[in-house]
């Protein structure tokens, strides 16, 4: 059974990745690195239609967020009610918080098959340059290019980045990624679950790019890069608007000594794009009453920041209603 | 189970899942490749009565060659205490000792984060007492993988760092000018023979060396079409050797011109032996080609199991050829059986000695020494693990 595993994973996963990368690098002036970058692209464009269903998902997760609170906040006394109609919204939405971490479960047969590929092909250790030659295609070309250089840049591609430049990278490339496609959730328990994995999936990977050959760190943070990208052109910052509108904060945000509170605004439980930040000013509570009466809608019309800030949704669930809303004032407002 | 799933779906439970997919693919990621075994195929050389092998755990052993009872054993590279915060580090002994007088001579390969630090060694036959490393201080800033040659008191070693160092044999100095440096990697051991060096390298390329300069002696390397990852086989004037790219080739030692050559569907790694009238190669393809010696012409092949590596050892008029998964076979000009006489059940990748009739195997996984003759009896009891326990209760 275990031999029938292996051979069928050597043959679905690990060999073609392997004769691909040595066909690349051999059209890519003898590159290995460059093969990888091009590995990385054609990687991602055939994971593309995954991705786009984990970015669906998101962009619907953040959708029904205003929707969500609604439901929290009707249901708060009935978990298990509560539960059933998450999951109804979540069906009818075609949403699910599950969507977001799937192509991380999908890439990591790929990034076992790479970290193989990468090994056997720059000769880490003697034993996996031997155990290459199963491998192989029989084609002159193939043969023909190993061992592959494996100098790219600074780095030695087929042993761990000794200057520690390309973990930092993979940690922060991770996080910015993670942090882009996490979703608020009304659910305080998910709410910290997220932050977990937040943290814990950047850090992890940068210890392990700490120990492991540099081609397979490189492979992550090329990964993220184009993850972020890709996933900025279909959704937007995401989650990462928070930190937009930290920094936007710091020069107007008021009594630095006061704890900044969230609430949703109005216009956020109408749609997405119209939800916003807030920030609690109390001095200013008579122009926030003026701006509801006039339906809230300059904070979130004028809010390109608060636009995509949906992920700022509160977290505190039913407890954000029964704040005074005398008390909360868009900054954007201020700046008038 | 309806209720179950629809707790992961809502994400209650995505992140225990989560980190145990993290968690299997973090232990799977070296397993699969063996990242964490213990590693190295230095083949035995007998001589003086004993028989000097590299360990799995980093040690050079000699063992008794008609008792099988262990001599010494002396690590070559402590490892370094680990740490969260240092790198990992990992010793080996890939290159197969060689002995002169009352020398040995091995290479030792160790990687510290990524940071290649193996050294040559000479040692006491006699006690295992290290006598000289080259460099004194500090490493090569490479690794010894290919075996090491000695003669006439000239130690030759190949290194991942594009060289070939030539060593004096009593006192670990340097003999030639300055190493002599290839365009890659040098994994095949050098091979002395005539007055003459010859040695392969990653860069494909076979070097013909003065022995005593490091001079070349052909007008140019001959070039393959492969890198050259096993040791050439000098014989009647002629060098054999298989490159990675699928082709072998028979060299004339005077010029390095071709004689000879023939494709294989995979590489070779094993450095071929001559028996009776033939050569037998042995190929990463399963199969062994045999050639007469005088002609070349094609006397025939064998398919044994799995991908050869093993370099072959002669027993009279035959070769014994081991499969990596560790049977042995015994093959003839004449007869080309392919069922082996006796079967290790145990990985066999480093090369097999002979002397006297009696074949010796060193086998990886479980790892240990055999002694045995072309019928399969063994001669005593396999040492190294009995040794090795000897050894802990010692130091305790």
């Amino acid at each position: 059974m275990g031999d029938l595993f292996f051979q069928i994973w050597k043959t679905v996963a690990v060999q073609p990745i392997i004769n691909l990368l040595l066909v690349l690098s051999h059209y890519l002036f003898n590159n290995f690195g460059l093969g990888l970058i091009a590995l990385t692209i054609i990687s991602k464009v055939v994971l593309y239609p995954i991705s786009l269903k984990q970015m669906r998902t998101t962009r619907a997760m953040q959708e029904i967020q205003p929707k969500l609170i609604e439901i929290q906040r009707k249901y708060a006394r009935d978990k298990q009610r509560l539960a059933r109609e998450q999951m109804a919204l979540y069906k009818e939405a075609g949403a699910s918080p599950v969507g977001c971490a799937v192509p991380m479960l999908i890439q990591l047969p790929i990034m076992i098959a790479l970290y193989q590929a990468i090994t056997r092909i720059l000769a880490t250790f003697p034993d996996d340059f031997l155990g290459l030659s199963q491998y192989l295609y029989p084609f002159s070309i193939i043969y023909s290019k190993l061992p592959l250089e494996s100098n790219f840049l600074w780095l030695n591609l087929s042993l761990p980045d000794q200057f520690y430049i390309l973990p930092v990278l993979t940690g922060i490339t991770m996080w910015v990624q993670q942090k882009q496609i996490s979703v608020p959730s009304p659910d305080p328990q998910q709410e910290s679950q997220q932050k977990i994995m937040l943290w814990s999936m950047p850090l992890l990977f940068t210890y392990i790019s700490l120990t492991f050959p540099s081609g397979l760190g490189f492979y992550w943070v090329l990964s993220s890069v184009i993850g972020i990208v890709t996933q900025y052109f279909s959704s937007g910052w995401g989650g990462l608007a928070d930190l937009k509108n930290i920094r936007l904060r710091l020069p107007w945000g008021g009594n630095p000594a006061k704890k900044p509170v969230k609430r949703p605004a109005k216009a956020e439980l109408s749609s997405p794009k119209t939800s916003a930040v807030e920030t609690v000013n109390p001095e200013t509570s008579t122009e926030l009453k003026e701006e509801e009466m006039t339906g809230g809608t300059e904070a979130a019309g004028q809010g390109e920041t608060s636009g995509k800030n949906v992920a700022d949704s509160p977290t505190k669930g039913p407890a954000a209603p029964r704040r005074n809303p005398r008390k909360y004032k868009s900054h954007r407002s201020r700046e008038k | 189970m309806r209720v179950k799933l629809s707790k992961i779906i809502s994400g209650k439970k995505i992140l225990p899942v989560l980190l145990l997919a993290l968690s299997l693919f973090i232990s799977i990621l070296p397993g699969c490749s063996g990242g964490t075994a213990t590693r190295g195929w230095s083949g035995i050389v007998p001589a003086n009565g004993s028989l000097y092998l590299g360990g799995m755990d980093g040690k050079i052993y000699a063992v008794n060659a008609t008792t099988g009872l262990g001599k010494w054993a002396t690590e070559l590279e402590p490892l370094p205490a680990g740490g969260w915060f240092q790198p990992s580090s990992f010793a080996a002994i890939y290159s197969t000792p060689a002995v002169d007088g009352s020398m040995v001579f091995a290479g030792s390969y160790l990687l510290t984060g990524s940071a290649e630090r193996g050294r040559i060694f000479g040692l006491n036959a006699e006690t295992g007492a290290i006598v000289w490393t080259y460099p004194v201080r500090g490493t090569l800033n490479a690794n010894v993988i290919g075996s090491i040659a000695a003669a006439d008191g000239i130690v030759y070693a190949g290194t991942t760092d594009n060289k070939i160092y030539a060593l004096d044999a009593t006192t670990g100095d340097l003999k030639w000018k300055a190493p002599f440096t290839t365009g890659n990697q040098v994994w095949a051991g050098p091979v002395v023979s005539g007055g003459v060096v010859y040695a392969g390298s990653f860069d494909k390329k076979l070097y013909a060396l003065d022995a005593v300069t490091g001079a070349e002696k052909w007008p140019q390397p001959y070039e393959t079409d492969g890198a050259i990852t096993s040791s050439a086989l000098v014989y009647n004037g002629t060098i054999y050797v298989g490159s990675y790219n699928r082709h072998f080739y028979a060299l004339n030692a005077a010029d390095g011109s071709l004689k000879w050559d023939f494709t294989a569907e995979r590489g070779f790694w094993a450095t071929p032996t001559v028996a009776g009238n033939a050569i037998f190669i042995p190929c990463l393809d399963g199969k062994v080609y045999v050639v007469e010696t005088s002609t070349g012409r094609d006397l025939g092949s064998v398919s044994l199991s799995g991908y050869l590596s093993s370099s072959p050892t002669a027993v009279g008029d035959s070769a014994v050829v081991a499969s990596p998964e560790g049977r042995l076979y015994l093959l003839s000009s004449t007869n080309l059986n392919n069922s082996p006489f006796t079967d290790f059940k145990s990985e066999i990748f480093a090369s097999l000695a002979s002397m006297n009739d009696t074949i010796y195997v060193h086998t990886g996984k479980p790892e240990e020494l055999y002694a045995l003759d072309i019928t399969g009896k063994q001669k005593w009891t396999p040492p190294l693990s009995n040794y090795r326990r000897e050894l802990e209760l010692q130091k305790k």
